[in-house]
């Protein structure tokens, strides 16, 4: 390439870099993010709050705070399912508190709908036994559990929501994933 | 040495923890790890999901923006509406987006009544300002009230005075002509306020601090003020009116007026006197016509004049009465002839003891008050003192300095509020944590 005035010559080709700040990350893809953890938003507010009508409330609240504060993601603190299920963890938390002064939660029964034949019929017996342990560990191990089996976030993204460091996250995991062995086993 | 890693976890829980991810992944795991990956698996199969009605109704309200109740939907559509707005963007204004124009809406009204209020009070626009009753007439007025601070009650003259202190004096005849006031140090107070001093600050503090002696009573105080006005060329004739009425107001007297009047400008002057008791009064009101270029006042303790001047008359009447009765017991027409000429000086000293101390008592009853009316022009101001573009932008730029005031003066009182709401907002996230991580604490059932 020449350069014989200080300028370039012969190029055809032209690097473009988005610029980091606000407008960028302002762009969040909401409706992309509503479809890919709708489900896993369900789950995680279900185990936590044990109730399928509030679950789908509380889901649709968490939906609303976080389009309404879509200006405050910042992708720099974290991904959008971390800070989606922050929101989502504070709403579900205001809701069991909300419930705590109205009325003694009254949790669903464990699903032990009669189970189908064959390998299905194991599989299904093994998740009812997981689902009545998991229904008798204390409520921060079954989040944990829910964060990560349910909702299916990472150790990190896990850190993020419980406000902890990574380490830290993977104790927790590990002493929930304990306890609920301990209580798999009593069940059985 | 080598430092241990603070975050690293332990060896078991890290290959527990990547046999969680491997099993999720749907990677081979190592045998040692055989159930926690299927436990994994298990868990993640019985998650719980919603139903289809459940992911219809959610599907629903993510295209009707999640409105969050329905009354408020249904408010929020039809003030959108109104406003010509998408409902839909409408309702993605949170709390933190309508702060800004409330705080903003706020904002102004707060600076739009400050101007207000004070362009209110201050009369407008015009050159002058004339303001309201000060502190120092309401003060002077209690004065008023409690009795007069230039002739004091004490120093009532006692024309008929006991003879025996009469006649002590009259034996030293030969010496009354030693005039008393050079023996009593005149205390004068002066202050000059500075010539470009606002108007407001003039009418609000007395620019004259009296020596404590002179507002006591008993004390006779010769008292005088010097007053300079600024105003427009066209408000002149109004301003010398007012001179007068405000004299008139306070029973005082116009002792001479001149009054040069003329379209491009023009002055006054004015010798006034004014009852002692009232000049605060006058002063104060005086202030008001016009600004205020400078103030002066002074005050002569003269009460050792007065009392020398009276007992002066006292000891004449009592020498003259004295020579009377000689006079009707006078053996001869000689000394008849003596006595009659030492009567016509005793009179004529009387007369000019009489004038002085008369001289004093008006002295000390009423203030020498010289009034100067200046005229100014401002910088671009028509000659006839209306309005010019100059004016306005005069009137703009005060009232800017004005709002900027007012903002600062709002700002140093919400500096402490945002200081302390800094400082408790972390405080408030805390707590608020806690109370959630309680409300999880609590939600735990008892097994079953």
């Amino acid at each position: 390439m020449k350069s014989s005035s200080g300028r370039s010559e012969g190029v055809n080709t032209t690097l473009s870099v988005p610029l980091p700040g606000r407008s960028i990350e302002a762009r969040l893809d909401f409706d992309r993010l509503y479809r890919t953890s709708r489900e896993d938003l369900y789950a995680y507010v279900a185990t936590l709050l044990r109730d399928s009508a509030a679950a789908e409330d509380v889901t649709a609240l968490a939906f609303e705070r976080a389009m309404r504060r879509q200006g405050s993601y910042r992708s720099s603190r974290g991904s959008e399912r971390a800070w989606l299920f922050g929101i989502a963890r504070n709403a579900a938390l205001d809701e069991l508190r909300r419930r705590s002064r109205t009325t003694q939660l009254a949790a669903e029964p464990v699903d032990e709908s009669t189970p189908a034949a064959g390998d299905e019929a194991d599989r299904s017996l093994d998740r009812a036994a997981v689902r009545a342990a998991l229904a008798r560990l204390a409520p921060r191990e079954r989040e944990v559990i829910a964060l990560k089996f349910h909702a299916g976030l990472s150790n990190g993204e896990l850190a993020r929501v419980l406000a902890v460091s990574e380490s830290n996250a993977g104790t927790l995991l590990h002493r929930a994933m304990q306890q609920l062995r301990k209580a798999c086993h009593e069940t059985a | 040495m080598r430092l241990r890693d603070k975050n690293a976890l332990p060896e078991d829980i890290a290959r527990e923890l990547a046999a969680i991810d491997a099993a999720l992944a749907g990677e081979p795991v190592e045998p040692a790890c055989h159930e926690i990956a299927e436990l994994s698996l298990t868990l993640r199969d019985a998650r719980p999901l919603p139903d289809a009605a459940a992911v219809e109704r959610l599907d629903t309200r993510a295209a009707d923006g999640f409105a969050p109740v329905e009354g408020a939907a249904r408010r929020v559509t039809a003030l959108a509406s109104l406003k010509g707005i998408s409902p839909r963007r409408f309702r993605t204004w949170g709390p933190r987006q309508w702060l800004l124009p409330v705080a903003g809406g706020a904002c102004a009204v707060l600076v739009a009544v400050a101007v207000g209020v004070s362009v209110g009070g201050n009369g407008g626009t015009t050159f002058d300002r004339p303001a309201s009753t000060t502190a120092l007439e309401s003060a002077q007025s209690q004065s008023d009230a409690s009795g007069s601070p230039g002739v004091a009650p004490g120093a009532a003259e006692p024309d008929s005075a006991a003879g025996a202190a009469a006649g002590a004096t009259a034996r030293s005849e030969g010496t009354d002509e030693a005039a008393p006031a050079t023996k009593s140090a005149p205390q004068t107070a002066t202050a000059v306020p500075p010539a470009t001093a606002p108007p407001a600050v003039g009418l609000a503090q007395p620019t004259t601090t009296l020596p404590q002696t002179l507002g006591t009573p008993g004390r006779s105080v010769e008292r005088g003020a010097q007053l300079r006005l600024a105003t427009s060329p066209g408000r002149l004739d109004e301003v010398s009116a007012g001179v007068l009425n405000v004299t008139d107001g306070v029973g005082g007297i116009v002792r001479s007026s001149a009054i040069d009047s003329r379209s491009t400008g023009g002055s006054a002057s004015f010798q006034l006197e004014i009852p002692s008791t009232r000049l605060q009064v006058a002063l104060a009101r005086l202030s008001q016509l016009a600004s205020v270029r400078s103030r002066n006042e002074s005050s002569v303790d003269v009460t050792e004049q007065v009392t020398f001047a009276r007992n002066r008359v006292v000891a004449l009447k009592a020498e003259r009465r004295a020579l009377v009765r000689r006079l009707e017991a006078a053996p001869s027409l000689e000394e008849t002839a003596r006595i009659r000429e030492r009567l016509r000086s005793i009179d004529a000293r009387l007369r000019a003891a009489r004038a002085q101390r008369a001289s004093l008592r008006h002295r000390t009853t009423y203030s020498n008050v010289h009034v100067e009316i200046a005229t100014e022009r401002r910088k671009g101001a028509a000659a006839d003192g209306s309005w010019t573009p100059d004016d306005a932008l005069g009137d703009a730029a005060r009232i800017l300095e004005l709002a900027l005031g007012v903002a600062v003066v709002a700002l140093a009182a919400l500096a402490p509020l945002l200081l302390a709401g800094l400082i408790a907002w972390p405080l408030v996230v805390v707590a608020r944590r806690r109370r959630r991580e309680r409300a999880l604490d609590a939600s735990a059932r008892p097994a079953a």
